[in-house]
């Protein structure tokens, strides 16, 4: 390509080129009339700013854009993987599931023999939380695990507490619509009434109500026979005092069997009450 | 400040005419000679070095292109005269091993090269030429003037997109074939659009765009112009493209 030098200016020169371009170059010492071979042209300021990050090597562009990448990544993967929280369901299987800060299920382990039973060839990696506890006490109940009159406990544990109080409302939702009325699902601590009816025995359940405290309404413990003194002379407001999951203040009881309290000569009202009704229904067995 | 103002005011007065703006450089060359020396880390030697001629085509440009509300001149001229020099560097050092003709041959009578392979002789020849080139160029700048179109107006008015270059191609190829168009362009000094819209099925908005560029061409190709036209040969011989 040629040009011819039509202009000569101290900056620049205008050159006409052969394919009928008129182009302002420097003039690096030209006059006019002369023709040339090459000219330096310049590109308009904004597209030299991309010219010059053009001029970057393909190669190291290339590196920069996988470097990015490699971090973006790496700390997705990070963030994915690391536990937000744990998510426990006991039927009588126990599995722990590890979740992340997506709800989603990282890690599934069995917490017992059921549990790893139960959790045998199931894939929860990646899947959300709840459709994971779904899936699973369905598998119980197929298993012959979770049967009617049934309880799962679920406990949520992790160091966000609305996270965590959030994520366990909806499970245990989602769970009791899916077990309907046949099967109980309470967090763990909350335990339903009979189950906890069954489980604790009569003296503790007694001795729980503030109401066995107070001194002027002495308390005996249901002896379990039919005679008239519990039933007429002794009020036993325990028995109509609801059972609740709250813990009761801590009271000393008698434990064991040997129908004698062990703290018989102290000044306690109530353990005098005790001692004496201990008496009677001793007479009365004899 | 009162500095500052006064260059910008220089600036707004300079900008759109390539005249004014090279009256600044001439004016500024101080400024253009200092930040070419601390590019060069020496100090250039006018006529010699071409990292001058670049640094006042760069400031030239920067004339042409500040924006006032963008920011005061100077610091605008001395970014631009550095990015222009790093192309201008990056793109010699391409050529790098390329020998010139007028380079010495390094003996102590400073015969070039192109005197020693007879280049400067068929210089001399040419020297002819070049005297009915220049008279040529001028008359062509002349008849430019008559419709109010200097070269450094056509250059601001030339495309830089090759399908609008084909485009004004193609309203010259009209303009050619249809000799009225021509001395209608002469006796009006007005570019007839109309009719190159008419007959050549070209876009109005673009001849309207590139109007200038479109009258330079045109009155090249009338009479009185046959190096210029002859230069353009390439011009001539490039086949129509359609466009997409």
């Amino acid at each position: 390509m040629t040009y011819l030098v039509l202009e000569c200016a101290l900056s620049y020169a205008v050159v006409l080129s052969e394919d009928g371009r008129y182009l302002r170059v420097p003039n690096l010492g030209y006059r006019a009339g002369d023709t040339i071979d090459h000219v330096h042209e310049f590109p308009e300021e904004a597209q030299a700013k991309r010219r010059r990050f053009a001029l970057v090597p393909a190669a190291v562009r290339a590196v920069a854009v996988a470097a990015c990448l490699c971090g973006v990544l790496i700390g997705g993967a990070a963030v994915w993987s690391s536990p937000f929280g744990t998510v426990r369901m006991r039927i009588n299987p126990e599995v722990t599931a590890d979740v992340n800060r997506f709800d989603r299920v990282v890690s599934l382990v069995g917490d017992n023999a059921d549990g790893q039973e139960l959790i045998e060839g199931y894939w929860s990696y990646g899947k959300d939380v709840r459709n994971v506890t779904s899936e699973l006490a369905e598998r119980a109940e197929d298993m012959g695990f979770l049967e009617d009159g049934g309880t799962i406990e679920i406990d949520v544990t992790s160091e966000h507490r609305e996270w965590r109080i959030a994520l366990e409302d909806q499970i245990i939702d989602e769970l009791t619509i899916q077990v309907g009325s046949s099967d109980t699902v309470y967090r763990r601590g909350a335990a339903p009434e009979e189950d906890r009816s069954e489980e604790d025995p009569p003296e503790e359940r007694v001795e729980q109500s503030p109401a066995a405290a107070q001194p002027a309404q002495p308390s005996a413990p249901d002896d379990g026979d039919a005679d008239e003194w519990d039933e007429i002379e002794v009020p036993v407001p325990a028995a109509s005092a609801p059972t609740t999951a709250t813990p009761a203040p801590p009271v000393e009881s008698d434990d064991d069997d040997d129908g004698w309290d062990d703290d018989a000569g102290d000044d306690d009202g109530d353990d005098d009450a005790d001692d004496d009704w201990d008496d009677d229904d001793e007479g009365d067995d004899d | 400040m009162g500095i500052r103002r006064d260059i910008d005011a220089r600036v707004r007065r300079a900008r759109r005419d390539a005249r004014k703006a090279d009256d600044l450089v001439r004016d500024y060359l101080p400024f253009i000679k200092a930040e070419t020396a601390k590019f060069m880390h020496r100090p250039p030697q006018e006529g010699r070095d071409d990292e001058l001629s670049i640094a006042m085509f760069a400031f030239h440009e920067a004339v042409m292109t500040h924006d006032g509300s963008r920011g005061a001149f100077i610091p605008h001229a001395t970014r631009v005269i550095r990015n222009r020099l790093v192309d201008f560097t990056r793109r010699e050092a391409r050529h790098a091993h390329t020998v010139s003709l007028d380079q010495t041959d390094g003996n102590d009578d400073e015969r070039t090269i192109g005197d020693q392979i007879g280049a400067h002789d068929a210089a001399v020849e040419n020297h002819g030429t070049r005297e009915a080139t220049r008279q040529e160029i001028a008359s062509y700048a002349k008849a430019l003037a008559a419709y109010d179109v200097s070269f450094s107006d056509v250059a601001e008015s030339c495309p830089k997109q090759e399908r609008t270059l084909a485009t004004c191609r193609k309203a010259l190829s009209c303009a050619r074939e249809h000799p009225e168009i021509l001395e209608r362009l002469e006796q009006t000094k007005k570019l007839p659009i109309a009719a190159l819209v008419k007959r050549g099925g070209v876009e109005r908005k673009t001849l309207e765009r590139h109007r200038r560029y479109l009258i330079a061409l045109l009155v090249a190709h009338t009479n009185g112009f046959e190096i210029i036209r002859g230069h353009l040969r390439a011009l001539s011989a490039q086949p129509e493209r359609r466009e997409p």
